[in-house]
């Protein structure tokens, strides 16, 4: 069984340690497939999350056989938040070269040069404020917006209705779009 | 006091989800009541949301903007509303996606009744006009009968568009014609309306984009039903490709279909949208009208993710029409709306409408019709029997989409992988060849442009791609092999016969994913080895599935497949890689050798494979002489070459490869000793080497030493594994092989023994795995083999008493198995064993129980599986049985029953193999048995028809077997019989026909086989029908001379066989009728002569049977009326003392048992002493009241059948 797989097995079972030590391992894996993928990439071209995402998943994960348990739920989760760390990590790196850093190539750099990141800095504060408030709304977005993930596997992760994730995905995105503007 | 985050939330959606502005400031009003801070902030909230933007990129493509319209947001529509100050809206007919449709009158310029539909807000407004505005223009010139016109469009005063279209009443295409169970043919005039009506839009230019039976409305005009296309323009205008929102309200209600999406509108944001999109679409609404379905699922979407929505409309390849039909639960009411028999649709959709719709239906769009026009054109040319357009594709057509399909990873592989591609074959390249240079060639210019641009990232890509599916292909392929190992392992089929049906039952799932996934492998062409390998891996997964489950024929086909593909990488492959084929192709061959050689008719193949296979493996074993594992193969191989080869008659060849195999085997023993499989395995040839040499003539000597050997090396593999079933299994193989060769060699009592312990081994089995209930099986049938031995020693008794314990394991296993049909079959043939140890033991009543119920049994099997032909020949056997008891238990009417059930029975397995000679036997047999029965019955016409049946047949066999002894013995019986029965319907000029050829026949063969007495019995007989046929025809010196000869063959015979009882009696009745015959004739003299030797014979005999006294005293009071006749000879003295004796004798007969009093009374022999005192006397004695005399008689019949023929 895959260190995933057991730590998967473990969270289902309720220990919440195993949760703390799934993320670095998923974070790991999604960068280094990041950064391999972002490597073979033409400049401008972006990553597509939920590729990776899924694939990360295939790799870490020992697909369970029919009728058995089926820790996709808490894998994606971690997933959506190991992939929030690696586009905002990218986004200051980058916004720190524009801002004088170093001209060196660094490997995971090449999204969106010519776009302005901030805003998705922004975002991921306001994000982290969120949490603060509604903690789940800030999963769903998560989830949604950066893992790319369906409003289905969302709220298969969630253990929420579709309709509960969609009402809480129509609210987050006012209250982050208030919370940036403001 | 700061706001509650959760409450913000709560009125938020509440204030969101309210249907319109006025709900939303009530919900407002209600819920912040004077709660200004909260009110402030819900209402900022809400602006943001009405303002539908979109939160910052996070740098990802396929989902940049979630665009979030508020789709539930409010509307100003209502009844009696009046919009734009021209349209009073008047009824709500429709809600969609996009807004809600209504009903609504026109109140200027002109008074009508049109469609409204409301567009919601949120869209965008302008561009949805700006959009409206340009096809405005289009939509104006479109002029068509079956199209509703677009008339007006703009935005109402709040700021949401609107369109307004022709009113049409009318319901759904699909609808319509379900309900109004419309047939084939009118469904097709409908759509090629339709088509008609699309291609017209298309000549203006413009494109519907959305398509679908809720889009064509059917609608009645002078009863007549016309199609209308409705929204023409309006995806357009409103941009409408596919997108997660497209298909979901804000909230996750599925609104819209992309069911008849086109996979080109399918593709994110695409913009190059043609007319050929909405030929894809009619494609899909005819496969609807034909089917009642969509090619697409709509479960799996509305199961599916939006992405995985995507691939399917992509990817999916849909099953033509006719398969869907075929596959489909609800044929039966999907044919009856169409007013059909499932079969008649099925019938009709299969070819050209399959190929009609699948045209229309291309994922690639030139492949499609170009026009909605050619699509009408061919199904009017279908509707009028002419040849279609649309064709199958050809395999070059489907190279070439492979191409294009993979265009971006040929084209960075560059020509040379294309040439790859296509060059895996001769044949492939041929059919490249043989599609247009052309357009080969713009492949290939288009591949080397986008090679240049995009080598890296294409490959990249492939590899990706190639990578998950890898990845999915294993999973896949180790979720349905867990499943089969799964299956096998809890049904444990080996040990648990009862579970076959259900193991054949479930393992069609793997064997359809199989068929799927080699039919995908095969769409997708054979491009990598890598690919291949998994082709072949496919087809041999596949064959043995097929093998499993009982589908020979398809399973061969397989292995062919397999065989083909694994030879040409074989062959094709660097020096490196051939192992790893060769040990594929050498398994492949291996399984079809040993399939193909089940098959007599395959024999010279399996020949050619196995011996391949045996080249490849013994190439392997050479370069790795560690490998274990190829060296069982080899010996399974060996093995099976060895048994092909025995059957042949080549036992030398035979031997040689069991060697080969020994020699291999002891090898790999040598270096894996504790491997017990080895040593199975080496047993199994010793034992072999056995069976191959018992099964040819004058080898038994060699087979018992092998027999030996086998049985030692054994035994002593059961010593060192004494809880191993399968060496267990193997002793009392060997035990059965040393058991028929002594049987062969006439140690009969070496052979009980042997067959003796094989039964007991079976029986500590049963005992050690009480559960398998294959060992019972084995058991009770080990026992019915021992008892069959013990009845060829006489040993009846003890044969029985296994027969019953055979019976009862079979009988238990039949009781908690009841649906088992194995069992059930055991539980048949044991009882049909009983019969003839019961038979000899005299009880024969019991011995006709136990045949019939035999036939119970095997009928039971033989209805569930028709087709088993073993069974079918054992249950004709059966009811066979049945009549030979019937009739010796004198129950004639049903002996004939039984005779007629056999020969249907055997006249079926006729139908199936016409020329099988033991089945033609078994039926003049029958037929034969049958003429007997209605002689007896003296239905002699009956009779003489089932005699010349029994000699057509019999005639046959003798063409097909011209140098069988028994076959010209049977065919010379038949035509005795027939002449006998010809004689007695009076037509003795008749019988002399088959009557003399049967006599040359006869004495052909008692010369050719002068130490048979079946032979020579034969002659005599024939002598006698002759004698009887030439006498009717009175030619009485001939018949004379016949009657000696008859005699005369009778009485050497009884020279050389004293004891051969069935030659006495038949002499003695010889005697008997030649005497009869002479006293007609009037050769008085000569008749009392023959009746004296008759007396004679029997008086020889130290012991006589009642039935035998019976005919003596007969015979002394025939002599004794003829002492009537001076001509005789006999003095007056002689015929009182041939009366006295006649007399004496038949009370003698009737203290040995002799009861029918009925016989005696009737019998016209005893005619002379039926007014002698002690005759009347003898009948008052057996006879003395009505009541009790009827019981006598029934025994007394019984008694006096029973014993003569034997």
């Amino acid at each position: 069984m895959s260190d995933v797989t057991r730590l998967l097995n473990s969270i289902d079972q309720g220990d919440s340690e195993a949760s703390e030590q799934l993320l670095p391992l998923v974070y790991d894996e999604l960068r280094r497939l990041a950064a391999h993928r972002m490597a073979q990439e033409r400049p401008g071209q972006t990553l597509d999350a939920t590729a990776l995402v899924h694939e990360a998943y295939l790799r870490l994960v020992e697909v369970p056989e029919v009728g058995q348990w089926d820790g996709r739920g808490h894998f994606f989760a971690a997933a959506a938040e190991a992939m929030r760390r690696i586009l905002v990590e990218n986004a200051r790196r980058k916004s720190s070269l524009k801002h004088g850093g170093q001209r060196q190539r660094v490997p995971v750099s090449d999204v969106a040069e010519e776009n302005d990141d901030s805003p998705l800095l922004a975002l991921d504060d306001a994000l982290t404020r969120l949490a603060a408030e509604d903690r789940v709304a800030a999963k769903i977005v998560e989830m949604h917006h950066f893992a790319g993930l369906s409003h289905e596997v969302v709220a298969d992760s969630l253990g929420l209705t579709v309709y509960r994730v969609r009402q809480k995905w129509t609210y987050a995105q006012v209250w982050l779009r208030d919370a940036i503007e403001r | 006091m700061p706001l509650d985050p959760d409450r913000v939330q709560a009125v938020f959606l509440a204030a969101v989800e309210a249907e319109d502005l006025t709900k939303r400031s009530d919900v407002l009003n209600a819920q912040c009541a004077d709660d200004a801070e909260l009110r402030a902030r819900v209402e900022a909230l809400l602006r943001l949301h009405d303002q539908s933007r979109e939160l910052p990129d996070v740098g990802t493509l396929n989902f940049a903007g979630e665009r979030q319209p508020s789709a539930i947001g409010p509307t100003e529509a209502s009844a009696g509303k009046i919009v734009v100050g021209r349209y009073r809206l008047l009824e709500e007919i429709g809600e969609g996606g996009m807004g809600t449709v209504w009903v609504a009158e026109q109140i200027q310029p002109v008074r009508r009744r049109v469609a409204i539909k409301l567009i919601k807000l949120g869209m965008d407004s302008r561009q949805v006009l700006s959009r409206f505005e340009l096809e405005r223009q289009a939509l104006a010139v479109m002029d068509h009968p079956n199209i509703a016109k677009v008339l007006d469009g703009g935005v109402t005063d709040q700021g949401c568009p609107f369109f307004v279209m022709e009113y049409v009443k009318g319901v759904p295409i699909t609808e319509y014609c379900d309900q109004g169970t419309v047939n084939v043919e009118g469904r097709l005039q409908l759509f090629v309306q339709v088509c008609q009506a699309v291609q017209h839009a298309h000549q203006k230019g413009i494109i519907h984009r959305d398509l679908k039976p809720s889009n064509i409305l059917v609608c009645l005009y002078d009863g007549r039903p016309v199609p209308k296309v409705i929204d023409f323009g309006l995806a357009k205008a409103m941009n409408q490709a596919l997108t997660e929102h497209t298909l979901y309200t804000a909230h996750g209600v599925m609104v819209g279909t992309p069911l008849y999406m086109s996979p080109e509108q399918a593709q994110f944001n695409n913009l190059d949208v043609d007319t050929r999109a909405d030929i894809y679409s009619l494609g899909v609404i005819l496969y609807e009208l034909l089917t009642g379905t969509t090619p697409l699922d709509r479960k799996r979407f509305k199961d599916a993710a939006w992405q995985e929505i995507v691939r399917l409309i992509k990817e999916e390849e849909p099953s033509k029409p006719s398969t869907k039909l075929s596959g489909s639960g609800s044929l039966p009411s999907v044919a009856a709306q169409r007013n059909l028999e499932p079969a008649q649709l099925t019938r009709l959709v299969r070819g050209d409408l399959d190929w009609i719709v699948m045209k229309a239906l291309e994922k690639e769009r030139s492949r499609r019709y170009e026009t909605a026009s050619g699509l009408a054109r061919d199904l009017e040319r279908y509707l009028a029997d002419e040849v279609v357009e649309a064709r199958p594709p050809s395999a070059g057509y489907r190279l070439l989409k492979l191409v294009h399909r993979n265009r971006r990873l040929v084209a960075a592989m560059g020509l040379i992988a294309l040439a790859l591609v296509c060059g895996i074959g001769g044949t492939t390249w041929g059919m490249l060849r043989a599609v247009q240079a052309r357009k080969a060639e713009a492949i290939r210019a288009e591949g080397e442009r986008i090679a240049k641009l995009e080598a890296d990232a294409a490959n990249e890509q492939a590899q990706k791609a190639r990578d998950r599916a890898e990845r999915r292909f294993e999973l896949a392929v180790e979720a349905i092999e867990n499943f089969r190992t799964v299956v096998d392992r809890n049904l444990d089929v080996k040990n648990r016969p009862e579970n076959e049906a259900l193991r054949k039952a479930l393992l069609q799932g793997p064997l359809g994913y199989y068929q799927k996934l080699r039919d995908d492998l095969n769409a997708a062409g054979e491009s990598s080895p890598e690919a291949r390998v998994q082709l072949g891996d496919a087809y041999l997964k596949l064959a043995s599935l097929n093998h499993d489950i009982g589908s020979q024929a398809d399973a061969l086909k397989e292995f062919d497949e397999a065989t083909t593909l694994f030879d040409r990488l074989f062959r094709e492959a660097p020096a490196k890689q051939t192992p790893k084929y060769r040990a594929r192709l050498a398994r492949a061959l291996a399984e079809r050798g040993e399939l193909q050689s089940d098959s007599s008719q395959m024999n010279a193949l399996a020949f050619e494979s196995l011996h391949r296979s045996r080249e490849l493996q013994e190439a392997t074993i050479r370069e790795n002489p560690q490998d274990v594992e190829a060296r069982k193969t080899l010996s399974r191989v060996l093995y099976s070459l060895a048994a092909l080869e025995g059957r042949k008659g080549k036992v030398e060849s035979a031997l040689d490869a069991l060697q080969a195999s020994q020699t291999s085997l002891e090898e790999g023993g040598r270096q894996a000793p504790a491997d017990v499989g080895l040593q199975l395995l080496l047993a199994g040839v010793h034992l072999k080497r056995s069976e191959i040499l018992t099964e040819h003539r004058g080898r038994l000597a060699e087979a018992q030493s092998a027999a030996q050997t086998a049985l030692q090396f054994i035994e002593g593999l059961v010593r060192s594994h004494p809880d191993s079933a399968d060496c267990k299994q193997k002793l009392a193989r060997a035990y059965s092989c040393l058991g028929i060769i002594n049987q062969r060699q006439g140690a009969q009592e070496r052979a009980l023994e042997l067959f003796s312990k094989r039964a007991s081994t079976f029986e500590e089995m049963v005992r050690m795995q009480p559960t398998r209930n294959q060992l019972k099986l084995d058991h009770a049938a080990a026992l019915g083999e021992l008892a069959s031995a013990q009845y060829h020693l006489g040993r009846n008794a003890e044969g029985l008493a296994n027969l019953q314990r055979g019976c009862d394991l079979a009988a238990g296993l039949v009781r908690e198995n009841p649906t088992n049909l194995t069992f059930k079959k055991s539980l048949g043939t044991l009882n049909s064993r009983k019969v003839f140890p019961l038979l000899s033991m005299g009880r024969a009543e019991e011995a006709l129980a136990a045949a019939e119920s035999s036939a119970t049994f095997l009928d039971e099997v033989s209805r569930a599986e028709p087709e088993d032909l073993g069974t079918l020949k054992d249950l004709a056997g059966a009811h066979y049985n049945c009549a030979l008891l019937s009739r010796e238990l004198g129950r004639i009417d049903a002996a004939e029953a039984e005779y007629k059930k056999a020969l249907a029975l055997r006249q079926r397995l006729a139908q199936k193999h016409p020329d099988d000679p033991s089945i033609i036997d078994t039926i003049a047999t029958t037929l034969g048995n049958i003429g007997v029965c209605q002689e007896d019955r003296e239905q002699l016409v009956e009779a003489k028809v089932s005699y010349q049946r029994a000699v057509d047949f019999l005639q046959k066999l003798c063409t097909i077997r011209p140098d069988n002894a028994a076959a010209q013995n049977h065919f010379a019986r038949s035509r005795q019989n027939l002449g006998k029965v010809l004689t007695k319907l009076g037509k003795p000029e008749e019988a002399l026909v088959p009557l003399v050829a049967a006599q040359e026949a006869s004495e052909r063969l008692a010369h050719e086989h002068p130490q048979v007495v079946e032979y020579q019995d034969d002659v005599a007989r024939g002598f006698q029908y002759l004698a009887a046929a030439l006498g009717r025809l009175g030619r009485v010196p001939d018949a004379d001379k016949a009657y000696t000869d008859a005699i005369g063959v009778r009485e050497r015979t009884l020279q050389a066989h004293p004891t051969d009882s069935q030659n006495f009696t038949r002499l003695f009745l010889l005697f008997n009728e030649r005497g009869d015959f002479e006293r007609q004739n009037h050769q008085t003299a000569a008749a009392v002569a023959s009746y004296r030797s008759a007396v004679k014979l029997i008086e020889g005999r130290s012991h006589a049977t009642a039935e035998q006294l019976y005919d003596l005293a007969a015979v002394h009071a025939k002599v004794s009326r003829m002492g009537a006749d001076s001509r005789s000879g006999l003095n007056a003295n002689e015929t009182r003392v041939e009366a006295d004796t006649a007399m004496a004798v038949l009370d003698k007969a009737v203290g040995a048992g002799f009861r029918n009093v009925d016989q005696i009374r009737k019998d016209t022999d005893f005619d002379s002493l039926r007014q002698r005192d002690d005759f009347k006397k003898l009948l008052r004695r057996l006879q003395p009241a009505p009541t009790s005399a009827r019981t006598g008689e029934t025994s007394g019949h019984t008694d006096g059948r029973s014993s003569t023929e034997k």
